[in-house]
């Protein structure tokens, strides 16, 4: 596989991968502290 | 896909060994964050007026960076491949830069292509929101300080605003004042994170994990938060090589500064920017602090 390939693959992973993953913690820390409140 | 379009990937994501050992290649990495996440900026002080006092600054912080570089990575890879595809000599339009590119070639590349005017348009009104969301934060910035200093609102706006078009213009005009005021400022904005740094290092880096951030943190990545003691290290490398690599540019005329738009990046040019304002503040010091003092009742 050629260099750059790997390269877009990996950044589309850590990008959105981390992305999303904060973005999911974010939606569940969220839901946690409503339903402290309710 | 277009055909022609992975070639634009391709420029993308190949990875030219020799740029690492560019200075200017580090320098625009570190600056273009600083700028695109508003960290420089200091916009999370307008943030932080808003939010509420539980408001998450670790997981915050995480979001909004990944957050913008996933955004220029989807808009680079919507806009590279799309000019790789459709333009003849692609690569003189990528080395047109980013305003080349987004206000002359693209242009020419829509009015040249079949439902150009409909791609134009949405492109365009994409481009508007997202300078609009910017401005609204960065027009606050100064509007809020302005406030704090006894200002009302409108007032503070109209000034804020005012002070962004006078300013502003020249490089609307000159797209060398542009280039020069990018990389003069985009500096600055890591000076401003370095005494950010030195800022929190005088708290107390772990006093400020455990009584502000822990608390209110649903991540608890400490070894994020106490990256910030290596800042200045990182600061003094880049912007040290970069000094010695911008006066290899002008040989024996790295301390001229004008004309502006002749000397873009010499380091003299950036100094002296720097000293001016660092006077005109110096010079307002007093005026602005009896305001704050004066309108926030504080001793």
């Amino acid at each position: 596989m050629k260099l750059w390939v790997v390269n877009m693959i990996v950044c589309i992973i850590l990008g959105f991968g981390s992305f999303f993953w904060a973005l999911k913690t974010t939606v569940a820390a969220e839901a946690k502290k409503k339903a402290k409140k309710a | 896909m277009i055909p022609g379009a992975i070639n634009g990937y391709e420029y993308m994501y190949h990875i030219d060994f020799g740029d690492f050992l560019k200075a200017k290649i580090w320098l625009n990495a570190f600056t273009q964050a600083a700028w695109s996440s508003g960290a420089g900026w200091g916009m999370f002080h307008v943030y932080f007026i808003y939010a509420s006092k539980d408001e998450d600054i670790e997981l915050n912080a995480f979001t909004v960076c990944f957050g913008d570089m996933v955004a220029a990575m989807l808009a680079a890879m919507v806009v590279i491949p799309a000019v790789f595809a459709l333009s003849s000599d692609p690569m003189s339009i990528m080395k047109s830069g980013a305003n080349g590119l987004t206000f002359v070639n693209l242009v020419n590349l829509f009015s040249h292509t079949t439902g150009g005017f409909i791609m134009a348009a949405m492109f365009f009104i994409a481009l508007f929101s997202a300078a609009l969301s910017s401005v609204i934060a960065m027009v606050e910035l100064g509007c809020r300080n302005l406030m704090d200093m006894g200002f009302s609102r409108a007032k503070g706006t109209l000034l804020t605003a005012a002070f962004f078009l006078i300013v502003g213009s020249y490089s609307a005009l000159d797209n060398r004042v542009f280039e020069n005021q990018d990389m003069v400022w985009g500096v600055a904005l890591l000076v401003v994170g370095l005494l950010y740094c030195i800022a929190a290092m005088k708290i107390g880096v772990e006093k400020l994990w455990v009584e502000d951030i822990k608390p209110c943190s649903d991540i608890h990545v400490k070894w994020m938060w106490t990256l910030i003691r290596f800042f200045p290290v990182v600061f003094t490398i880049v912007f040290g090589w970069w000094i010695w690599e911008a006066a290899s540019w002008y040989p024996g005329e790295w301390f001229k500064f004008w004309p502006i738009t002749k000397y873009q990046y010499t380091p003299g040019v950036m100094v002296v920017e720097w000293a001016l304002l660092f006077l005109i503040l110096f010079l307002l010091n007093g005026t602005m602090s009896k305001r704050l003092v004066h309108s926030n009742k504080v001793d």
